[in-house]
């Protein structure tokens, strides 16, 4: 066995050790928070000019659907109109089966918190992450 | 005729293995055998212990001159005379070079950077400092194994278990370590390995200890999307910011970084299925095999051995019970919005320990996956240990 250590010296290692990863890793923070800030903002901007685009692109979608309402319950964005124009296809095919008419007011998101909702997502999500 | 028969068997007896064999080596065969076996049947990080237990076998099989530890001696220069080793060296002493000379755990880390995603990181920097809180039990160890004796060199080895990271655990006893110490750096592997596939039966119960019902029930909302750039500029200002402060933790998180970097880059596929597969098995056997060569008689049938033992599992129990308790600070100073399960994944151990941050979260509430939330402290915890490596390497 080695020379024994004085405490005041594994002390001095310890608290070293200790204030040194934090600081290293404070610094870390600050640095990313700082960048994903500005990413924030640099992704928050290109909005604007994208507007001229997305009336094109979401128009189609209301008329297939005839359904105009869903539109403005939602955040104008391709999949989720691709998403409501098929719930509003299978409520026309209920609707026509039924001799009903039905009419799709708004669709809302569930509350993801849990990442729930979905039961198949819920049960796929709890198999691969519980693996022993 | 026959008289020069029974000569020539007499001789070979005589100069076999047979004839060597002590009881320590026997003792050592048979622990050889155990290791094995929580390898094989009880899938203990098979790739690793494997070889390390494989290469315990060979070393302690008498004259089979696979490894030297002479050879490793340090000089007047204060270096190991590479070229003896390389001269008088049999194949495990060749092998061990790479360990010896710190070349492979960086390449492991190299391997273990393209194989990481560190966005749930970016998306939630705090996570940092749960990486950083689980860091403690490597250095409350260390006052451990200084009250019970041990030198620096052997306190700080014993120390970087609680990083429960075992290419940092080699990197950084290999380097302390003197041929003096009652340990080596085999006998670190096999505790850190051990217990890093020990982590789910450690972590739980303190976990559950240290937190209530309503503290295991915080159900995190969703990380934000992180973009390809901020995944692109992540690894190099971790390289630039760590280096800079700890320069001896440079070669493990530089290679992580490195690794990272060709994964997050998306143009170098070629180099990251080498980096990932070829490269990082390969190193994988040479390391495990070398390292277990280490492990001979006298560096294990010692008093120190049971303290190695003992020292590591309470360095990742305190590392475990620091985590969880800097995430109930974050509990409180959020005001109920972080779980402090995750704060147990700081530890490292990739990506066991942060499964069980799932694990014990989903006990409590099925439909609550803190697993992407614990990923953040998790590999905060593999910067983190390599810096607090990085601390000890140049204080010690």
């Amino acid at each position: 066995m080695g020379m024994q250590m004085e405490m005041s010296y594994v002390i001095a290692v310890v608290i070293t050790g200790l204030v040194v990863v934090f600081l290293g890793l404070i610094l870390l923070i600050a640095f990313i928070s700082i960048i994903g800030a500005i990413f924030k903002k640099l992704n928050s901007r290109p909005k604007a000019p994208a507007k001229t685009n997305a009336p094109a692109a979401v128009k189609p979608i209301p008329k297939a659907a005839a359904a105009p309402q869903p539109a403005a319950a939602v955040p104008a964005d391709t999949d989720d109109d691709e998403i409501i124009a098929v719930i509003s296809a299978a409520v026309a095919m209920m609707s026509a089966a039924e001799g009903k008419n039905y009419r799709v007011r708004s669709v809302k998101a569930a509350s993801s918190k849990a990442y729930g909702g979905n039961a198949w997502a819920s049960a796929g999500l709890r198999e691969s992450t519980s693996p022993f | 005729m026959f008289e020069i028969f029974m000569e020539a068997i007499k001789e070979l007896a005589a100069t076999s293995g047979f004839a060597a064999l002590g009881i320590k080596e026997i003792i050592m065969i048979l622990i050889s055998f155990v290791f094995m076996y929580l390898a094989i049947a009880k899938g203990f990080e098979p790739l690793l212990l494997l070889p390390i237990s494989f290469g315990m076998l060979l070393t302690n099989l008498p004259l089979s001159g696979l490894y030297n530890p002479d050879l490793f001696i340090i000089n007047e220069e204060g270096h190991i005379d590479v070229l003896n080793v390389l001269t008088n060296g049999g194949l495990l002493d060749l092998l061990y070079l790479g360990v010896k000379l710190q070349v492979y755990p960086p390449l492991i880390f190299l391997g273990i950077g393209t194989m990481t995603d560190f966005s749930p990181l970016i998306a939630n920097p705090k996570s940092f400092l749960l990486g950083a809180a689980a860091q403690a039990g490597i250095f409350i160890t260390f006052i451990g194994a200084a009250l019970l004796g041990m030198s620096a060199t052997e306190a700080g080895s014993i120390a970087i278990i609680g990083g429960a990271d075992g290419p940092t655990a080699i990197y950084v006893s290999s380097k302390l370590l003197k041929p003096t110490d009652t340990i080596d750096t085999g006998t670190i592997a096999l505790a850190a390995y051990t217990y890093m596939a020990l982590v789910p039966i450690i972590q739980p119960p303190i976990m559950r200890l240290l937190t209530t019902k309503k503290e295991r029930s915080v159900v995190m909302g969703q990380l934000r999307d992180v973009s390809k750039t901020e995944r692109i500029i992540f690894p190099i200002a971790v390289t630039i910011v760590i280096s800079l402060l700890v320069p001896s933790a440079a070669p493990l998180v530089g290679m992580l970084m490195l690794g990272n970097l060709l994964k997050e880059s998306g143009v170098c596929q070629r180099l990251v299925d080498t980096a990932q597969n070829a490269l990082m098995n390969i190193v994988t056997i040479f390391l495990g095999v070398s390292v277990g060569a280490t492990t001979q008689a006298d560096k294990i049938l010692n008093l120190s051995f049971a303290k190695v033992i003992i020292l590591g599992v309470i360095a990742f129990a305190i590392g475990t019970a620091t985590g969880v308790l800097f995430g109930k600070l974050m509990y409180v100073v959020t005001k109920g919005k972080v779980n402090p399960l995750i704060g147990s994944a700081g530890v490292s151990a990739v990506p066991m320990a942060a499964r069980v941050s799932q694990k014990v979260g989903a006990s409590e509430n099925p439909t609550n996956f803190l697993l992407m939330h614990a990923m953040g402290p998790n590999v905060a915890g593999v910067i983190g240990s390599a810096v607090a490596a990085g601390v000890l390497l140049s204080i010690i």
